[in-house]
């Protein structure tokens, strides 16, 4: 096992060294930079203009800014963002935990709503409860989360009329979040993050549960899991201890996915809730140029992939005993 | 000993709350703002409360000097507004009166290039420091330094000379222009920032120390602001809170003698999302909202009359300070045909002819707008010269105009062509994702089809189309293209960067040596240089026809329409500006259309 990380570890240079490549210059692909907007501004000279391209390096060939940005990486430097003149990581770390409560919240929603949903639709298979969920996670997979979002919005907006209450509709804390005590602040952030994480994983829930319950019924027909009816085990045993075991596996492979996902955000349900996630930040980023931001960001979500993939290989050994890493 | 204890502890603990409650005293010579600043009667206003506005677009720094955003917090957050709480301020009633406020006097050589202020003793900052010359000199320095990249370097620059800032002591304030300028006492009224705080610092490491300054992590304790708020607290990508900056109260004073502002203090959320915001507006849980469109008007106007908001909402108020148009590409060696064209003026005339600004305003803008025919904004009422001609929606004037350029049969598709079989056909380029410019742009396309003119219209990237207008040289690369500006000046309302040949907004007319091509833009250049040099504003005014004139002749923007200025507050909030006089020149970034030290909770 050792031997296979370690192999592992190596592989993954070159592929990262790949993805910094293609990552920077991708990004310096794109036409103008950062300061091409200033540029309509009637009342900022050219020179003006030409002057802050030099202070941020901008007019370099574009292959020393890469090495440039490639020696300081490697240093644990990760440039200065044009737009807040800060240090990248001081600026996208916060927004990354922010995601992280947002993200966390709804993986757990995932995991435990969609798995024992999978199971009852398989266990139950063609009952009134199995249809009802079909209909309902075919629906939930054809609307894209935004506009679920947008409806949202709408809908706690007419019930705040209706009871005035105080739901909230958009960001992560209330105006006088800084003067509640720990259990108010918790509670805050939680009524914040709700719906956002509900309607985030309600496309993931529907395809998860499917996925699941079509595993659960292919395990469920064979011929093991006959004998272990017919030796008397109790249901519950076959389901929980036989079955699902095995439908599980190709679960475990996807949590690879899981580590990255966790940190780069939750795309645009952050957007229209307004939540101070990484992905309206990193949105901006591109539009406006911020090239730092964005290769820098890019590049932590390129390593966690590859630590995050490794991760789910090592734990898909453990669970699979069918698995040997030579 | 005990008794002894229990009593000093109590003394302390009532000094401490009697403390808390102790004034600072007014000086003498506070500056008193008028009443006539706010619609507020007499003694209605009341102290404490917060106002909570939005920003769709996130903050990048609390340093005056690297901001870039707007709103931005130091300017915006803290003061006034850039311009708007300097020596001197305009009055509301009337942009073009200047009232001394910082300064307590000033004066103007006789020709016009030496302004010198008298500065008003015992001003103080939000941490007690005393506001004098020096602030203004050191201010001057850092935002003139090419390498510390401020916005505001250019505006110290007229026609590449130097405007120059001395003091002599602590109350006298000297700043002389290289020529008289209408502009003055606006760049005049820059805001002073605390040279205990900037200045050993820049003396010490220079621009690259000033630019690492006051950003978003910085410990809100260690902000200084010259204006009635002072940063309390920042949360990334969710809020900005600003609470009342206690020394300002001491030189700025109501008309009944009350410490300013009345606000405790405000709070700035970023709502990524228009809708969100609306959203939040609808729900009471920010202040403002400056809607722009249809929709967003009737979503305001339903909750007001279903008694779910009490708000104010003055749609179509003023125009807003912008404007929309499309231009000609007169470089354009590669192709002799267009350029011959474009360059004609007669076939400038007959596309402004074609132009169906009427509908433009009623399908891109909902009737939230008004057409216009010249660079200078509608919402500058006394700015327009009501003589001079324009080319309004007129088809069949545009085939006169046309068949006079010998176009005069059509071809098999109903296009227009001339005796060589050539059609008038050109590309007409706008910024992808803005619905109203891509609008526009094929509403233009579709009565220019009508009328026998193909254009096509190809939206690209913001960043592509910037280059392409700011491009120099011979064959510059587009047809047409329909952009806007915003901004600019109210004292002299042309560009500095639009009108003279050979700047980079001159977007017609930008060749390699920079020349003017022909008489109308070398007078044109000439009245704005002139204009800019009169200090009367009669004499100003006429020169600003003049020019509207000769640029209304010359077409070398065809303008389109300027979209509607719709503020709307909920009422909650008092202060406000009197409604007659209610323009988007009057509406503060953040606050709208009131003055902050003048805005008040109910």
């Amino acid at each position: 096992m050792t031997a296979f990380i370690i192999r592992r570890l190596i592989n993954t240079i070159p592929t990262l060294f790949g993805c910094s490549l293609l990552i920077f210059f991708i990004t310096q692909a794109a036409p103008g930079d950062f300061l091409s907007a200033r540029l309509t501004d009637p009342n900022i000279r050219p020179e003006a203009i030409e002057n802050l391209r030099r202070n941020f390096g901008l007019d370099q060939p574009v292959y020393i800014q890469y090495f440039t940005w490639l020696g300081n990486l490697l240093q644990g430097d990760f440039g200065l963002s044009f737009t807040y003149r800060a240090p990248v990581l001081e600026v996208i770390i916060p927004r990354i935990i922010n995601s992280l409560y947002l993200v966390l919240l709804s993986t757990i929603f995932l995991y435990l709503i969609a798995i024992p949903l999978g199971i009852y639709g398989a266990v139950n298979q063609y009952s009134l409860g199995d249809k009802v969920t079909s209909v309902m996670s075919y629906f939930f997979l054809g609307i894209p989360s935004f506009f679920f979002a947008l409806i949202a919005i709408f809908v706690i907006l007419q019930i705040n009329f209706a009871t005035g209450w105080g739901i909230p509709l958009s960001g992560l804390t209330s105006p006088d979040h800084a003067e509640l005590g720990l259990v108010g602040k918790t509670l805050d952030i939680f009524g914040h993050i709700l719906v956002p994480a509900l309607i985030l994983v309600l496309g993931d829930i529907a395809s998860l549960s499917r996925y699941m319950r079509g595993q659960m019924l292919e395990y469920l027909g064979s011929d093991y899991i006959r004998t272990a009816r017919s030796k008397g085990l109790r249901e519950r045993t076959v389901i929980y201890k036989h079955t699902l075991r095995n439908a599980v596996i190709p679960f475990v492979a996807t949590i690879g996915g899981l580590l990255p996902a966790l940190f780069t955000g939750a795309g645009f349900v952050e957007v229209v809730f307004s939540y101070p996630g990484i992905t309206p930040m990193f949105l901006t980023a591109i539009t406006q140029q911020d090239i730092f931001i964005v290769t820098g960001f890019s590049i932590i979500t390129a390593v966690l992939l590859v630590v995050g993939n490794l991760l789910a290989d090592i734990l898909l050994g453990i669970v699979d005993p069918r698995i040997q890493y030579g | 000993m005990k008794k002894a204890l229990v009593a000093s502890a109590l003394v302390a603990v009532t000094s401490l709350v009697f403390a808390q409650d102790e004034q600072l005293e007014t000086i003498e010579n506070p500056f008193v703002h008028p009443a006539e600043w706010s619609s507020a009667a007499p003694g209605e206003a009341q102290s404490g409360g917060q106002f909570r506005s939005y920003s769709i677009s996130d903050f990048d720094s609390f340093n005056p000097f690297t901001v870039s955003s707007s709103p931005d917090l130091p300017n915006d957050g803290m003061t006034n507004g850039a311009g708007s709480n300097g020596l001197v301020r305009r009055n509301p009633n009337n942009l073009q009166e200047w009232v001394p406020y910082m300064a307590e006097s000033y004066e103007v050589s006789e020709d016009g290039t030496v302004y010198t202020f008298q500065i008003r003793q015992g001003m103080r900052f939000s941490d007690g420091e005393e506001i004098t010359a020096e602030d203004w000199v050191t201010t001057y320095e850092i935002t003139t330094d090419p390498d510390v990249g401020a916005n505001a370097y250019s505006n110290w620059f007229i026609e590449d000379e130097p405007i120059t800032v001395d003091s002599s002591g602590d109350y006298e304030l000297t700043i002389t222009f290289p020529q008289p300028d209408a502009g003055a006492l606006s760049i005049s009224s820059y805001t002073p920032w605390p040279a205990h705080v900037f200045g050993p610092v820049y003396e010490e490491g220079g621009a690259a120390a000033i630019t690492e300054m006051w950003t978003l992590s910085e410990d809100p304790a260690n902000f200084v602001s010259p204006g009635p708020f002072v940063p309390s607290a920042y949360t990334p990508g969710e809020r900005a809170t600003f609470t009342r900056s206690p020394y300002f109260g001491t030189w700025n004073v109501d008309s009944e003698g009350n410490q300013l502002p009345y606000l405790e203090g405000h709070a700035v959320t970023l709502v990524a999302d228009l809708n969100g915001a609306l959203a939040e507006y609808l729900g009471g849980n920010i202040d403002l909202f400056e809607p722009s469109t249809v929709e967003q008007i009737q979503q305001i106007q339903q909750a007001t009359e279903a008694g779910q908001l009490d708000a104010t909402l003055l749609p179509n108020k003023s125009g807003e300070a912008s404007s929309l148009w499309i231009t000609f590409n007169w470089n354009h060696a590669d192709a002799p045909f267009k350029q011959e064209l474009f360059r004609n003026q007669d076939f400038r005339y007959a596309m402004s002819h074609l132009v169906d600004r009427e509908a433009m305003v009623r399908l891109v803008y909902g009737g939230l707008a008004q057409p216009i025919y010249g660079g200078v904004y509608p919402v500058l009422e006394e700015w327009i010269d009501p003589e001079t001609p324009n080319y309004p929606y007129d088809p069949e004037r545009a085939a006169e105009l046309l068949a006079g350029l010998g176009f005069t049969e059509r071809d098999s598709e109903g296009y227009l062509i001339n005796e060589e079989g050539r059609r008038i056909s050109f590309n007409l380029v706008t910024n992808a994702g803005n619905d109203q410019r891509e609008q526009a742009a094929q509403i233009f396309a579709d009565t220019a089809r009508e009328a026998g003119v193909e254009v096509n219209v190809r939206p690209i990237a913001f960043e592509v189309l910037v280059n392409q207008l700011t491009a120099q040289g011979d064959e510059r690369g587009f047809d047409a293209i329909l952009l806007g500006l915003t901004g600019g000046d109210i004292d002299w309302p042309f560009g500095s960067n639009v009108v003279p040949c050979g700047t980079n907004l001159h977007a017609f007319n930008y060749p390699e040596d920079g020349e003017c091509l022909v008489t109308r833009e070398i007078s044109a250049e000439r009245l704005y240089y002139q204009g800019r040099r009169q200090l009367d504003l009669e004499e100003r005014r006429q020169t600003g026809f003049e020019l509207q004139r000769i640029e209304s002749e010359l077409q070398g923007f065809i303008y389109l329409v300027g979209p509607s200025y719709n503020p709307s507050w909920n009422n909650r909030i008092g202060g406000n500006y009197s409604e007659e006089i209610i323009t988007s020149l009057l509406s503060d970034a953040l606050f709208g259309p009131r003055s902050k030290e003048l805005t008040f909770v109910r």
